[in-house]
């Protein structure tokens, strides 16, 4: 036999030899593991609840969490949330365990786990004087700048004119908001006595503003655009005495009662709630981490069902 | 035979190639490349492949940029297999080939060649890279699990996973058993002798005794069981004399616990290796054997 198939024969047996050593391996370890796991869990969440134990929540494929579990008490009955998220922080990953209340909102404390970052700097975030803040306290957090935060709530926000106008429409604009920014507008028009909208009369081809222009309900989805992209408004150039743009080709309808209405609904969805932290001076990227990471955590556990 | 003995010529000449002992110790490396697999999933197949890969073509690129005709003797594949088997499964493909070919073309090529180089070069390759990169070569993660502390940089991990590598680590790093596996078979084809292996890790375990650590722990975690079988024994950059062999040994094992222990990095392998790597032509200086036939030199009174 020559050389390179004895080779070869050795390679085969030495590969199935080490895979029956890993399944013998994996089947004597397995149970051994997974009381290290709930002890580690234990360990890692007990000073939070005195009495529970964990029941480990499915955390596949979702991005930053590597490991998720409800706190039962002796009784089953869910006292709260423990998520673990890893985050990129200044020197290198940053392990964050974060406790959470019941009503998922309510962070009970957090405790770093591994990290990279600078001793003296970006390391202090372990320090009670900084995790201590968390503690007690409702997400969103944020790093305290010295000024009021203002947020958007998740949500469907309408606003719509008071009244008719002479043709028998009022302006409706409706925003979506979802994890702090907008992600759906739609301007129409509500019809006086009739459930037609002026869209729908636009796509049917009733409603004519003129020969040669975009219809009505593409002028609209061209200023609905506008927003999306600039998510503010106010940042949408009009001219005010005529209620006109000519910032948005093709756009040539009236648009300050869409960009007035979209404010209305904007106003509708800020939120000054959320609570602020104070960074580690001097490590703001890490301070800024582990922030991102409890906001994660209490993401993750808003989605459970 | 006694650890004083000395080799003095004249030498025969062994039959064996180097691609057969090449051979072997990819045959050694398998259990370790299976439980790679088998512990962090495809993308450990893939950094074998890409490693293995890279080193082929990087090996027979370097003999035609260098004008020799050097048939193909698997040294590439073996250093291809150990640079992936010492990383982390987060590293970037493209920054573990860039690893294989400074091993390949420069540690060992424009250094003379297999047989001539002084560094090991994969060793070599990783240190340069880890002080380049540190986050891609620190960056360990549980096995089908995201990054987390290995058991050296301050987890805790019970023996049990140690052994059979259920923990975070390179991926051809963490299966204690597997290496002894690997390492059983390199000592029955007698590719090594036990000398370096056992003594390296005797070493070392003193050192962490003295200070006081958990030696088993330490020895079975991070890379000292892999480097003393696949590094420490490599026949270039380790002593040919048996006393050099033993002083080597000692050396490796004990500077392999000292950076562990107050070095920078969790672990010190790579940095032992590579400054034993520099003593070796003084170790083999110091201890070679007299040349047959003439006296010891008199001392003056």
């Amino acid at each position: 036999m020559n050389s390179f198939a004895k080779t070869l024969i050795s390679l085969s047996v030495t590969a199935v030899v080490s895979v029956g050593l890993l399944w013998g391996g994996d089947l004597l370890t397995r149970r051994w593991i997974a009381r290290q796991d709930s002890e580690q869990v234990r360990e890692t969440f007990g000073e939070f609840w005195d009495t529970a134990h964990f029941e480990n929540v499915n955390t596949s494929e979702v991005a930053h969490v590597t490991g998720a579990w409800k706190a039962l008490d002796d009784e089953d009955r869910l006292i709260g949330y423990a998520v673990t998220t890893e985050v990129q922080g200044y020197g290198g990953k940053i392990e964050v365990h974060t406790a959470i209340a019941a009503d998922r909102r309510t962070v009970k404390g957090i405790r770093i786990g591994s990290h990279q970052e600078t001793p003296g700097y970006g390391a202090r975030v372990t320090e009670p004087s900084f995790t201590d803040q968390f503690s007690a306290r409702r997400q969103p957090f944020y790093l305290d700048t010295g000024k009021q935060r203002t947020t958007l709530r998740n949500g469907t926000y309408r606003a719509a004119e008071e009244t008719y106008d002479s043709s028998g429409f009022r302006n409706v604009v409706t925003l979506t908001v979802s994890e702090g920014k907008i992600t759906a507008v739609e301007w129409d028009a509500e019809q006086q006595n009739s459930t037609t909208t002026k869209k729908d009369l636009s796509e049917a081809g009733e409603y004519v503003i003129s020969e040669t222009g975009l219809p009505w309900h593409k002028q609209a989805e061209i200023m609905e655009n506008a927003l999306l992209s600039l998510q503010d408004p106010a940042r949408i150039l009009y001219q005010p005495d005529t209620g006109k743009t000519d910032a948005y080709t093709g756009a040539t309808i009236t648009v300050s009662p869409f960009i007035l209405l979209a404010g209305d609904a904007l106003e509708m969805a800020k939120s000054t709630e959320g609570s602020a932290i104070d960074g580690i001076s001097g490590a703001t990227t890490s301070s800024q981490a582990v922030i991102n990471a409890v906001n994660e955590a209490c993401s993750f556990v808003a989605t459970l069902t | 035979m006694s650890f004083s003995q000395k080799h003095a010529p004249p030498y025969l000449r062994a039959h064996r190639r180097t691609l057969a002992i090449m051979s072997d110790v990819c045959v050694s490396l398998t259990p370790s490349s299976v439980a790679a697999v088998w512990f962090f999933g495809l993308r450990a197949m893939w950094m074998l492949l890409t490693a293995v890969g890279v080193s082929f073509v990087t090996d027979r690129l370097s003999a035609r940029l260098h004008g020799t005709s050097h048939p193909f003797d698997g040294s590439a594949l073996v250093t291809g297999m150990i640079l992936a088997l010492s990383c982390p499964v987060g590293i970037p493909l493209w920054l573990l080939a860039g690893m294989c070919i400074v091993a390949i073309g420069v540690f060992r090529d424009a250094l003379g060649g297999i047989g001539a180089n002084l560094f090991n070069p994969a060793m070599a390759a990783r240190a340069l890279l880890l002080t380049s990169f540190p986050a891609y070569l620190s960056g360990y993660a549980l096995p089908h699990a995201v990054s987390s502390a290995t058991p050296l940089s301050g987890g805790d991990a019970a023996l049990i996973p140690l052994l059979f590598g259920r923990v975070n680590g390179s991926i051809g790093e963490t299966s204690a058993v597997l290496i002894l596996l690997g390492a059983t078979y390199l000592l029955i084809r007698r590719v090594i002798r036990w000398q370096i292996p056992v003594l390296s890790v005797a070493a070392f375990a003193f050192v962490i005794a003295l200070d006081g650590g958990d030696v088993l722990r330490h020895i079975l975690s991070g890379s000292l069981l892999f480097g003393a079988v696949y590094i420490f024994t490599d026949y270039t950059g380790s002593p040919t004399t048996p006393l050099g062999e033993i002083l080597f040994a000692v050396g490796v094992g004990a500077l392999t616990a000292m950076l562990r222990l107050w070095g920078r990095y969790p672990e010190g392998v790579c940095f032992a290796v590579l400054i034993m790597n520099l003593l070796t032509p003084l170790l083999d200086r110091l201890t070679r054997p007299r040349v047959y036939g003439t006296k010891r030199k008199e001392r003056s009174a």
